[in-house]
């Protein structure tokens, strides 16, 4: 008998099929997010509208509070609405980020007995999630370059950097959805766990307080938090306000980590996926 | 176009507490144990090969079906796939309930990574298959019936045209004419040259659809080979463990040690279905038959064990109604039948009242009680009655006279 050991991420996979396999993962994903998108909002009056209407109803909330009735202001913003773009660069980020950890860390639990019955990319779940938040995300920078323009800020050349940002939210989210997920399907804790780290880390973050309001000896925390690094840098490439030293290089390395990070954690807990215990 | 298994091992990481996993994962130090699911699996399913596995319940069967599906990944050696693979081993497992029919069928061949034509054609051929209309697959599939439900996931998941077809004993769902139809789908499959792998209990299945089996036990291959050689000797083994079951039970009977402990399905022993046919007086085992005519109904059996066992028989219609049944129990004064080995038992109808239509045999064997069924084939031997000379109409002719026609 020819008893062969393998790598285990190899294992059992032939040539032909990992040539093929990235196109129908393409196709695959392409069908499932309009698929999630067609049922999320099925038997609603509103439909597609809810996906406009949650975002802008999150920023009047938190504009008449801490905006009008707070009344924050941000220094070294100059616009005579600073408050409003200042919270939209910070929702910009936040809400797409937390639409898809929520919807992801379940998504491999609750496709358990599918992943045991039918081969298919599991990797589709979590980035159908992430897909999922890519409208909210749009929304949400269109949003914020349009006020921008409006209260005379930019338009400037460092918008140039924006698709960059974007990316590295993409992959930083994506790594983290992978990690979550797979967690989450291991131990049942992690799906609790996140609801409430997700309710901290939005006060965690510089979205509905300047970071010029935190004492400057705690701002170098700030990049602790990975989501507090993008934030950080949309509102330094976008409204041009000061952020601390070393932001850039932070969520540069945020987004290795937890993108590799998550990448890799989720293909070396992969073969759990199909077995039944 | 094939399957080859190359010392397919796979294990199983058994963790007694959720923790211990993640324990494990952060010290580096053992924490389960290892259930061996299967080990030394070697052998190759050729193309155009109709291959079966059979074995007992948890052998190693169904994971290794899982394993050439590729659901799940052999913890050693490898599995070579060459062409296009349908897994049927649930169906409708990925269908949203919210979505149409018709989304639905579009999802599943957006699984194998069609668009555009490819999944129009892989939509068109789906949706002639189901046999469904136009106005239920727009419906949402929660509204469907379940037998609505498994022909679409039957279509669905056979549209692809699949080189190699791995199923699991999942085809016994549905009405009688779309199980048909669905064993019609892969035995046209399987004529267009394509590569079928099995798994299967019912043994006259196997017999009459496979060229070559391989018996699993234990998660090893015990047997592999022929057909007929496998499947007798898989019998065989069945056979001396049952009787091997029933001795222990009574030797624990005799000696009185705890004889409750033994359960009832033991204490009575295997009784198998051997071989149902049907003859008339011009001809053996015939597929159509006529009103009148004079029918033997033939069962032979084989006991395992030496416990009493009745055998009973029904003549039913393809929509499961039972027509006709009975039992060698309602014979009342006979004792049951008795005895290791091969028993014949033979019915004759002198004048079959069957009016036109489809028939089929359910037959079963049973305890001394009646109660357990020991064996059955049910739906086996379909036959069709034909009811040329006479005018009358229904199901069964009843006795009657005119008695007054003024």
């Amino acid at each position: 008998m020819n008893v062969k050991i393998h790598d285990p991420l190899k294992a059992g996979v032939s040539r032909a099929e990992s040539a093929g396999g990235a196109k129908r993962a393409w196709v695959l994903w392409r069908y499932w997010l309009l698929r999630e998108f067609k049922t999320r909002y099925a038997g609603s009056v509103l439909g597609l509208a809810w996906a406009f209407v949650q975002p802008l109803a999150s920023l009047a909330i938190f504009y008449v509070l801490f905006g009008l009735i707070l009344a924050v202001r941000v220094p070294g913003l100059a616009a005579s609405n600073g408050y409003l773009l200042h919270l939209l660069a910070g929702l910009a980020i936040w809400l797409p980020f937390t639409d898809a950890i929520g919807r992801g860390v379940g998504s491999l639990a609750a496709y358990e007995d599918f992943l045991r019955k039918q081969p298919m990319p599991a990797e589709i779940l979590p980035a159908v999630s992430v897909g999922g938040s890519l409208l909210v995300l749009g929304i949400g920078y269109g949003l914020l370059l349009v006020l921008s323009i409006g209260q005379g800020v930019g338009p400037f050349l460092s918008w140039a950097w924006l698709p960059l940002l974007v990316l590295a939210q993409v992959v930083l989210t994506f790594g983290l959805t992978l990690v979550l997920s797979m967690a989450h399907f291991l131990w049942r804790d992690v799906g609790s766990t996140v609801a409430v780290a997700l309710q901290l880390g939005f006060y965690l973050a510089p979205i509905v307080y300047p970071l010029a309001q935190v004492p400057e000896r705690f701002h170098i925390l700030f990049l602790l938090n990975p989501v507090a690094c993008l934030v950080l840098a949309v509102q330094s490439v976008v409204l041009h306000m000061p952020v601390p030293q070393g932001t850039g290089w932070a969520l540069a390395v945020w987004v290795v980590l937890l993108g590799g990070g998550g990448w890799w954690f989720f293909r070396s807990m992969k073969p759990v996926l199909g077995e039944a215990l | 176009m094939s399957i080859r298994f190359e010392g397919v091992e796979k294990t199983y990481p058994v963790y007694a507490k959720p923790q211990d996993r993640l324990l494990e994962w952060l010290t580096g130090r053992q924490r389960h144990r290892v259930h061996v699911a299967l080990a030394g699996i070697d052998f190759a399913v050729q193309a155009g090969e109709t291959f079966g596995l059979i074995g007992e319940n948890g052998a190693g069967k169904s994971t290794l079906l899982k394993i050439a599906a590729g659901t799940i990944r052999p913890t050693r050696g490898e599995v070579a796939r060459e062409g296009r693979v349908a897994a049927l081993l649930e169906l409708g497992a990925g269908f949203h309930p919210e979505e149409s029919g018709y989304d639905n069928i579009r999802f599943m061949a957006a699984l194998h990574g069609l668009e555009g034509a490819a999944m129009e054609a892989f939509h068109q051929r789906a949706t002639a298959f189901s046999e469904l209309t136009a106005e239920t697959l727009e419906r949402p599939v929660k509204t469907y019936s379940s037998g609505m439900f498994m022909r679409l996931a039957f279509a669905a998941a056979t549209a692809i045209d699949p080189d190699v077809l791995i199923v699991d004993e999942a085809l016994s769902v549905g009405d009688l004419h779309f199980q048909k139809k669905s064993l019609n789908r892969i035995l046209a499959l399987r004529e267009q040259g394509a590569t079928v792998l099995f798994c299967s209990h019912n043994l006259y299945q196997v017999r009459s659809l496979c060229q070559r089996v391989a018996w699993i036990h234990g998660g090893k291959i015990a047997a592999i080979g022929k057909t007929e050689d496998v499947v007798t000797a898989y019998e065989a083994h069945e056979r001396r463990r049952y009787a091997h079951l029933h001795t222990d039970a009574s030797a624990a009977a005799e000696t009185g040690v705890q004889p409750a402990a033994v359960p009832p399905a033991h204490a009575s022993g295997l009784v198998k279905i051997m071989r149902i046919s049907i003859e008339t007086a011009d001809g053996i085992n015939p597929a159509q038959v006529d009103t009148f005519q004079d029918l033997t109904l033939q069962i032979e059996v084989e006991s395992y064990g030496d416990a009493p066992f009745h055998v009973g028989f029904a003549i039913v219609r393809p929509d499961r109604d039972n027509v006709f049944g009975s039992s060698t129990q309602f014979l009342g004064s006979k004792p049951p039948l008795c005895g290791v080995g091969p028993h014949r038992i033979r019915v004759r109808f002198p004048r079959l009242p069957l009016l036109s239509g489809e028939y089929l045999w359910s037959v079963y064997t049973l305890d001394d009680t009646g109660l357990q069924v020991l064996d059955m084939a049910e739906l086996a031997q379909p036959f069709m009655v034909l009811n040329q000379e006479h005018r009358e109409f229904g199901l069964v002719w009843l006795e009657h006279e005119w008695l007054e026609v003024q």
